[in-house]
């Protein structure tokens, strides 16, 4: 790697990392001060059961810290943290971390998948129709980005559940089939494979419009530009114009995307988790929604916003590789994306 | 076309009361899961009516809630019907249907679009449910924008400390994904709400995320505007800065946010439906496209009552229309 490489990156990162502290902070105390306006708790539902009695709920209130003003469980809660001790779920009475581990695993597994195939299908498709602009390809593949831009993930989710509870070609919900040992065996992956298909390609659906879009706009740009014409004149063959030259300035606001990409992924497996049974974060974060359950929520929260902030360092630290110009002349100020 | 789709979507939904033989609440506890009812020019003699009719429809499956017709009485759909009360607009009480069953005592009931569980007809709640669909998502964004604009120009126009505290704010909101952060607005709300909260509920949460990303765009447009010379003239003939912000730059950078609005509606209109489809919005007997949504994602009424579905096709045309609304606008801005 060369050093100014190295030395923009390392920059970035310190850069990223003195405004990321900060602005997690500020986002916990937020999130934690929002939950805990809310009147009722997670126990209101207990002091309705009149087989429990007052002594039991105080005491319980007691033991999770949920008489103490909400300052007081800020800190303690803080201070847990950054023992990496995210606290007791309440409705599910088992730390946290546990809870959440195998869950965050599903989800990535899920939005790295969707990715996948998302760029599998968008990249190639998307040189094509910039190549071969106002060919049947390229309209066809315009009015079907325009179809999927517009089918909400929440319509695709229940699309998909009628195709498989129709056809029964697919499973519904959950990672893996019941009868099936969770081990490295052949049967097992086959059958993990099995269901995570059908979310994996309602998730990626939308994503290959978006990126279907950029490679095109991009590349049709690029090949218009005087340095394509120049390589055409030199002879190379059109596979070299456009896999050497044309494709690595297409790339730069491709991989921009791929990184606010990743919020538009929790976002989306929010709704696709529910729909479909998948157990992942976002399925668990609209149960603590549900059942109050604060230590979860806020566990999530703050998932979602490093992996945020996460998202935007990789996708700068992968502009920074593609495109050379940027490293000697790096006061960058935060890009300026566009959620989903 | 974006605007014809929408146009259409929003009337049906507001004379939604008139259009549809019931209202969304009446029960028809004997007929749960009726298909939609069909209309017949012949007789079962193989006489020809000119005016069509429907018959009475007689359950023959009461576990999977199957249906055939009794064809010994017609009942002739009439224009112009009294029948069970609606409000237009939400205060004005009327009894008149365009169309219907003569007769109030023991007539069959025409369902367009069939019956859900609880035998309510499915018309009439999913235009009542786009009553609350179509709207509550704008007047949430309506909202925001109202507070972003003000923030973004005040912070544009002014500078210094209160633009980089006011962004800095606008920053931590923007920095989550926008479902989690209505999705922790949300927790703090209580658990049940009654109908009217709900719409309150929804339009403050959807205010407190959205106004951030208005916020940003109108302050960089704001600030692009400020060097301008038509800013210098105002100021040099003694304008004052409200009058300026207010007649001089937002004027300027109308068209941009009217784009951003129609290309985050969408957005916000989802964020009602997936709220209430994960049961922390609107809450029954009131509807909206995405409890109606949750009802039909049980696979039994998947695989067998295919108009419980009918929501889905809702959703997808009010997309479809503002995201084609939101390119033709980018189209425009780039040409």
């Amino acid at each position: 790697m060369d050093s100014r490489l190295a030395t923009s990156i390392a920059k970035l990162i310190l850069k990223r990392l003195a405004v990321a502290v900060p602005m997690l902070l500020l986002i916990s105390l937020i999130s934690f001060a929002l939950i805990n306006a809310a009147p009722g708790d997670a126990l209101a539902e207990l002091k309705q059961d009149p087989r429990i009695s007052q002594e039991t709920v105080n005491r319980l209130r007691e033991q999770y810290g949920l008489d103490r003003p909400w300052l007081a469980r800020y800190g303690a809660w803080l201070s847990g943290v950054l023992r990496g001790d995210f606290g007791i779920s309440l409705s599910e009475q088992l730390p946290v971390t546990t809870l959440i581990g195998s869950r965050l695993g599903n989800t990535l597994k899920l939005s790295l998948t969707a990715t996948f195939f998302a760029l599998l299908i968008a990249l190639p498709l998307g040189a094509l129709a910039a190549k071969r602009r106002g060919s049947w390809l390229d309209r066809a593949t315009g009015a079907l980005t325009l179809v999927s831009l517009s089918t909400p993930r929440i319509v695709l989710a229940i699309i998909a559940l009628v195709f498989a509870a129709r056809t029964g070609l697919f499973p519904i919900g959950n990672v893996r089939s019941l009868n099936v040992a969770n081990d490295w065996s052949a049967a097992s992956i086959l059958d993990g494979w099995h269901h995570l298909m059908l979310p994996a390609v309602v998730m990626s659906l939308p994503l290959i419009a978006v990126y279907l879009r950029q490679t095109r706009a991009g590349l049709l740009e690029v090949l218009a530009a005087d340095f394509i014409r120049t390589a055409r004149a030199k002879g190379l063959s059109e596979w070299a114009v456009i896999s050497k030259h044309a494709a690595r300035v297409a790339a730069a606001p491709l991989i921009t995307l791929f990184g606010y990409a990743i919020a538009a992924l929790l976002s989306g497996s929010v709704i696709v988790e529910t729909v479909m049974a998948w157990p992942g974060i976002g399925q668990l974060a609209v149960n603590a929604t549900r059942t109050r359950d604060l230590p979860v929520l806020m566990c999530v929260v703050m998932i979602t916003a490093v992996m945020m902030l996460l998202g935007n360092l990789l996708a700068d630290a992968l502009q920074l590789l593609a495109d050379p110009r940027l490293r000697e002349t790096f006061s960058t100020k935060p890009h300026e994306g566009t959620r989903r | 076309m974006g605007l014809a789709i929408l146009a259409t979507l929003y009337l049906l939904s507001l004379f939604g009361g008139f259009l549809t033989p019931y209202n969304h609440r009446s029960q028809a506890k004997e007929t749960p899961f009726l298909p939609p009812t069909r209309l017949h020019f012949f007789d079962a003699q193989g006489g020809f009516h000119p005016r069509p009719f429907i018959y009475r429809p007689r359950i023959t499956d009461r576990l999977m809630f199957l249906y055939d017709e009794e064809r010994t009485q017609t009942y002739p759909v009439r224009f112009f019907v009294r029948g069970e009360s609606y409000h237009w607009f939400g205060f004005i009480e009327s009894n008149w249907h365009l169309l219907g069953i003569e007769g109030s005592e023991n007539v069959p009931r025409l369902h367009w679009l069939g019956t859900d569980g609880l035998g309510r007809d499915v018309l009439a709640r999913l235009l009542y449910a786009g009553q609350i669909s179509l709207v509550i998502g704008p007047i949430g964004l309506l909202l925001a924008y109202l507070i972003g604009i003000c923030v973004g120009a005040l912070s544009g126009y002014f500078g210094g400390l209160l633009d980089s505290v006011l962004m800095r704010a606008a920053e931590v909101v923007m920095s989550l994904p926008t479902l989690i952060l209505i999705l922790a607005f949300r927790a703090a709300f209580p658990l049940s709400v009654t109908p009217r909260q709900v719409a309150t509920m929804m339009i403050t949460i959807f205010a407190a995320v959205g106004w951030a990303e208005v916020a940003r765009l109108t302050r960089n447009l704001a600030l692009a505007e400020r060097v301008k010379d038509y800013v210098t003239s105002a100021v040099s003939l003694g304008a004052n800065n409200v009058r300026i912000i207010a007649r001089h730059v937002l004027p300027n950078i109308r068209t941009p946010l009217l784009t951003q609005f129609a290309l985050t509606a969408p957005t916000f209109i989802l964020a009602e439906i997936t709220l209430s489809f994960l049961g922390v919005g609107v809450q029954e007997p009131s509807a909206s496209w995405g409890t109606m949504l949750a009802d039909a994602k049980d696979l039994s009424v998947l695989k067998n009552y295919w108009w419980m579905l009918v929501p889905v096709v809702c959703v997808f045309l009010t997309a479809l229309a503002f995201q084609l609304i939101g390119e033709r606008r980018e189209d425009s801005a780039t040409n």
